[in-house]
This record gives C-alpha cells, structure tokens and sequence, in this order.
C-alpha cells in the first residue's frame, strides 16, 4: 500500500511498525505513551509515516474479513497453465458454476457459524426455526431427524424456535436450554449464561442442577448450578436484532463495555467519566458516529490513538 | 513520486520511444488479446516509473521482458483474486455485502494487498490479515494458528514492513 507514495527512510519505517505492533498489543503504559509522542514529534517524517499507516488501516478496516480470506487465499493459477484451463473450463460450461462454487476457500475457522465483530448474520435452520447471531459470536450446528441442536460457542444469539415435535436445545457452558416454542435470547458473559424469553415455553437445564421450567416473557442467569429467579425484560434485550443498543440510565463504563463489543480493539473509559449516566438508543452499526454523539451529548472526549484504541476521557 | 525531469523518467522515456511497440507484440503474442496487450505495455512502463531504483541496463529488451512478465504475472493473479472475490460476495449473507461502489474500491484494495503479501509465508500473511482485518488480539491469533504470542509479533513486523512501506 505504499505504491506511488513518497518513501521513507528504513529506520523511520522499522520505528512505526513497532509502535504500531505495541499499541495493538495492549495500550501503552503513561511512560511509553510518553515515549510515542516525544517519537512522534522529533521529525516529520515520524509524523508522516504514521499517518501513513492509518491511512493504509482505514482502507483496511472497511473490508469485511471473510471477503479478505476468501479472496486472499484464492488458488494461485501458474500463468503458463492458464490458457490450458480457461479452455477446460469453457468446455465444462454448464457445469463451470458448479465446480468454482465447490473450490471456494472458506474462511479458516472452525465453528459452523461465526459472525465477526460489529457483524450480524441470520441462519434459517432446517425446521424453519431461525438463528441469529450477535457481534463476535460462534456456533455449531446439529440438525437433523433426532436432535435440533445449537451449541454456543462464543457471543450472542436470538433463536426463533418453529413449533415442532422437538423443541431445540441450546447448549453452553453452563447448561442447557430447550426451547419448544417461541422467542430465546441467549448470552455467553463471564459468570454464566444470560438468558432472556421474549414468549413461549423453555425448561433449562444447569449442567449441576435440577431442570425448571419458565413461560412469557423474563430474563435470568444460569450458571452451572442453578437458574436465577426470572425478572422483567430489561430494554436492551434482543435490541441488537434491531442493530440497537438502549441504555437507560446505564453507567458510561457499563454503556462503552456494551458498545466496545460490537467494534475492534480497546475501547477506554477514564475513571473521571465512568459513573456518568447516559439513556437513549444507540446504533451498534456505526460505533464511531456513536462516539462523536456522545462528545456532543457528554461532558466528555474522545481521544483516538489508533484504530484500535480509542479512550473516552473527562472533556478539558 | 519521481520528478517528471529525474534520471529515471529520462531512462524510462528512452526505452518506450525505442521498445514500445516491441512489448507491445510481446504481450499480445502471450494475451492473444490487443486491449489488454495494450494496458500491460502501458501498466509495464508505469510500473518502471514509480521504481524506486531503476538499474543500469545493458540489455534493454531482456530487462523490459523481466518487467513485463511480472505485470503478466499479476494480470493473471488479479483474475485470479476477482474470480474468488465474486465467489465469496456470493457466499457472504445480506447484510454484508457491500454496495456496487464499494465493492471495486475493495477488490483493489485486497489486489494491493496480496501484491505486497506475495511470497510472504503463509503463517505471516495470516496473522496479519487477523490482525488488521478481523482485528483479533495477539494471543487469539497466537492459538489459532498454533504459534507463541512473540513469533506472532515477529510475523506481524514482518508483514506490517511490506504492507505499510513496501519494505
């Protein structure tokens, strides 16, 4: 990505790849963010070949990652056997459609369904129940005549269960959900599983305890001993199909930890700013227009060292 | 970019007024196609000028064949890549793909990117790709493709010299 640009000096280059590498590795401790703007203010051509490498990472970051493995580990297609195979290729006509959509290269990763960070992606399974995932979310999938079963992975899901002779067992690290009829979201977070019914029937099962049984509308957590008691939907529920995320009386940390999910890298709350309060409805779709609402709206600003490190401080 | 007066654009002058129209049957033999024989004699010299070292050359036409079969060779690799790049649109779900004008900006982003990636062990390409475009952290790469956090950072100086300064 550097075709026509100005170049520069080996060493410049070899000091902002490594800045680079840092930050994207963990953010910077005050004496090494100290170090990265005395670096970055000793000579233009720091500053030059910085800005160089966000530039290169914005138009990076608007490729959507399967697109990039897929085409980026496409067959290389030695130049003297091309004229052989474009003929051979031509000759199976009808049948071409077929064999290139077999040798498409998947991404490589190993869960049936994953949806990267700050996507969403439907899955119709085969009973017309319906799947969705929420940002940075995995799942395997077992279909067939004796069992309906969606293991989670990692994330978050919403499960729309046809009404058929088997309900659908959802499985995670902390139990299981059978869900007959009716709407389910699930979340994998750090003390267990969060589950909240939007309508039908479900009997959840802990890994370690006795199966109950819940009906409507309520959430609660599971863990692998029990199932907490069932409470009100609160308004963030499932607002994530909807590519939403509603805050009422959020704190600003808890509000940033929710949004960061749905955008890569490190998304940092200063302590000033943490217990603030915001309410309001948020599109998870386009963090950084969420970011600059909340400059406009907040006491607050947000300082944006890299792509992948952003941190929202008390404003001056 | 060079100067339009420097010693290369002299150089690069010299060989087009004395071998264009030599290259340009080069080319046409191996594409059987005059347009596109047309375009890679064309994108052969661009390619000369934006050099940044163009050698002392004893042999005029042996270096041009040298420069053209490496453009010949990314014609292919670029048919190549928008060959899988539709293929993957097809796959990818709705809400994903991106819109007619986006998507040629795209391809020719991942096009400059494999050019650049090419050659490049495939451990450092991938690592690179999963950190700048799924934007994993360095130990999620590190397990996915069986490697320790700190040869992770050593694949991922390497590929980020090439991808950010071609170097």
């Amino acid at each position: 990505m550097n075709r026509a640009g100005t170049p520069f000096p080996e060493h410049v280059a070899e000091q902002a790849v490594h800045w680079l590498i840092e930050m994207q590795d963990a953010p910077l401790t005050p004496a090494q963010q100290a170090a990265w703007q005395q670096w970055l203010q000793a000579h233009g051509d720091h500053r030059r070949a910085w800005d160089h490498i966000q530039s290169v990472n914005q138009r990076l970051g608007k490729v959507a990652a399967p697109l990039a493995h897929a085409t980026l580990n496409a067959p290389r297609a030695p130049a003297r056997r091309r004229a052989l195979k474009a003929l051979l290729l031509l000759a199976m006509a009808g049948a071409t459609g077929t064999v290139l959509r077999q040798q498409a290269i998947l991404p490589p990763l190993t869960a049936d369904y994953r949806s990267p960070v700050g996507q969403r992606r439907t899955v119709r399974l085969g009973d017309g129940s319906q799947l969705q995932l929420n940002t940075g979310s995995a799942v395997d999938i077992r279909f067939d005549a004796q069992q309906r079963q969606v293991h989670l992975l990692d994330g978050e899901i919403m499960l729309t269960a046809a009404n058929a002779a088997l309900p659908v067992q959802v499985l995670t690290r902390d139990g299981r959900i059978d869900l007959t009829s009716g709407r389910l979201n699930v979340r994998q977070v750090g003390n267990g599983t969060r589950l909240a019914l939007f309508s039908g029937a479900a009997r959840v099962v802990p890994g370690q305890g006795p199966a109950r049984s819940v009906q409507g509308a309520g959430q609660a957590l599971l863990d692998p001993l029990q199932l907490s008691p069932l409470t009100a939907l609160d308004a963030n529920s499932g607002a994530w199909v909807d590519g939403m995320l509603v805050a009422s009386h959020l704190r600003l940390a808890d509000f940033l930890a929710e949004l960061g999910r749905y955008r890569h890298g490190h998304l940092e709350c200063d302590r000033q700013v943490a217990d603030l309060k915001i309410s309001g409805s948020y599109p998870v779709g386009d963090t950084e227009k969420v970011l600059d609402l909340l400059e406009r709206s907040m006491p607050v600003r947000v300082r944006r060292f890299t792509r992948y490190w952003v941190s929202v401080e008390a404003r001056a | 970019m060079t100067g339009v007066h420097s010693p290369t654009s002299r150089l690069v002058e010299g060989l087009y007024l004395d071998h264009q129209g030599w290259l340009l049957g080069w080319l046409r033999r191996r594409l059987g196609c005059p347009h596109s024989a047309a375009d890679l004699a064309q994108d052969t010299f661009v390619r000369l000028l934006s050099a940044r070292h163009v050698p002392l050359i004893d042999e005029p036409r042996a270096f041009l064949t040298t420069v053209a079969k490496r453009v010949l060779f990314n014609h292919y690799r670029r048919q190549d890549l928008e060959r899988a790049y539709l293929q993957a649109l097809e796959q990818l779900p709705e809400n994903l793909v991106p819109c007619e004008e986006h998507r040629a900006i795209i391809l020719q982003t991942l096009v400059e990117l494999d050019e650049l990636l090419n050659g490049l062990p495939s451990p450092v390409k991938q690592a690179f790709l999963l950190a700048q475009v799924d934007g994993l952290s360095y130990p999620q790469i590190a397990e996915q493709l069986g490697l320790s956090v700190a040869t992770v950072k050593r694949h991922l100086n390497k590929a980020a010299m090439r991808c950010y300064f071609a170097l």
